[in-house]
């Protein structure tokens, strides 16, 4: 004979039990409060697992990386469209016969401004040479 | 070669998960539950599967991962660790997550295996008795005294969840 309980334990863990023996445990109080008991540790237990979020880690989950590849597929889409939308803009600009700004040469023919002072140093008088540079 | 590693493929994908929590709530810590589940799937690689049913396969899994775990435990002498904190900072969730881990701590080995292959994972009666190599009247018995010890020493956590309704979820 199992204990009454045992056959609770095992109707609500899916084996199959007697039914006599299940409707004899059940039809003890004590039998019923054993079962809504069971149910509630069971939750209990479900309960703690999911609640604690201490699920495997896989990385970022498929949803997480789908926004990641469609932040990504954005970012690349603009960067291109910027760069396409420069590019025509330059030579729209160019067509339409605008000066281009050219840069100064180095090798530029301006003459240099004229001094406004001239400061002239003399030898031995504000001009004193010696060793080491100084 | 390819078909051990499509065979462990296949029980990976079936059954990591049911491993990982089994895993986590007999070492307590969800990271070294992690290791220790790929470990699990380290040695089913590397061992070809038990040409067997269902049944025998999913059974087989749990017994790599139960000696695992037992081994982790035994080696340090580690329990699952129980955080106690502060009371007034301690959230009503934490406190039974507490006494969870410490009820399920105070179990028999044996017992507290059966438990959570059962209730974490799902296992049959006939799993649980072919991964615990015991007979399917003992894993009965040791299913309810494991239950009769955690209603007890849950007593206050399982009448307050009572309190919320219960269902047949599995």
């Amino acid at each position: 004979m199992i204990d009454p309980h045992e056959v609770i334990g095992a109707f609500i863990d899916g084996e199959r039990v007697d039914s006599s023996e299940l409707a004899q445990a059940l039809a003890a109080p004590d039998g019923r409060d054993y079962l809504i008991d069971l149910l509630a540790l069971r939750e209990l237990v479900d309960d703690r697992a999911l609640a604690g979020g201490r699920e495997i880690s896989r990385g970022p989950s498929p949803v997480r990386w789908s926004w990641l590849s469609l932040a990504a597929a954005v970012l690349i889409a603009v960067t291109f469209a910027g760069y396409a939308i420069g590019l025509r803009r330059g030579q729209i600009q160019l067509a339409t016969g605008h000066e281009p700004i050219v840069a100064p040469q180095a090798t530029s023919p301006l003459p240099a401004p004229a001094p406004t002072q001239v400061i002239r140093f003399e030898r031995g008088v504000n001009w004193q040479e010696q060793i080491g540079g100084h | 070669m390819q078909s051990i590693v499509a065979d462990a493929q296949v029980l990976f994908t079936e059954h990591e998960r049911g491993v990982f929590r089994y895993l986590c709530r007999i070492v307590g810590q969800p990271e070294t539950a992690r290791d220790l589940t790929q470990e699990v799937f380290l040695r089913v690689v590397r061992t070809p599967v038990p040409d067997s049913t269902d049944v025998g396969r999913r059974a087989w899994v749990f017994r790599i991962a139960r000696n695992l775990a037992l081994n982790h435990l035994r080696d340090g002498r580690r329990r699952p660790v129980v955080v106690e904190l502060a009371e007034s900072t301690r959230p009503a969730t934490q406190d039974v997550s507490a006494a969870l881990r410490q009820a399920l701590a105070a179990l028999p080995d044996v017992e507290r295996d059966v438990f959570l292959m059962r209730e974490t994972a799902g296992l049959s009666y006939d799993e649980i008795a072919i991964a615990c190599d015991l007979s399917i009247d003992a894993v009965r018995s040791r299913l309810h005294r494991a239950r009769q010890l955690l209603r007890a020493a849950l007593d206050v956590p399982v009448s307050l969840h009572r309190q919320r309704g219960v269902r047949i979820g599995k």
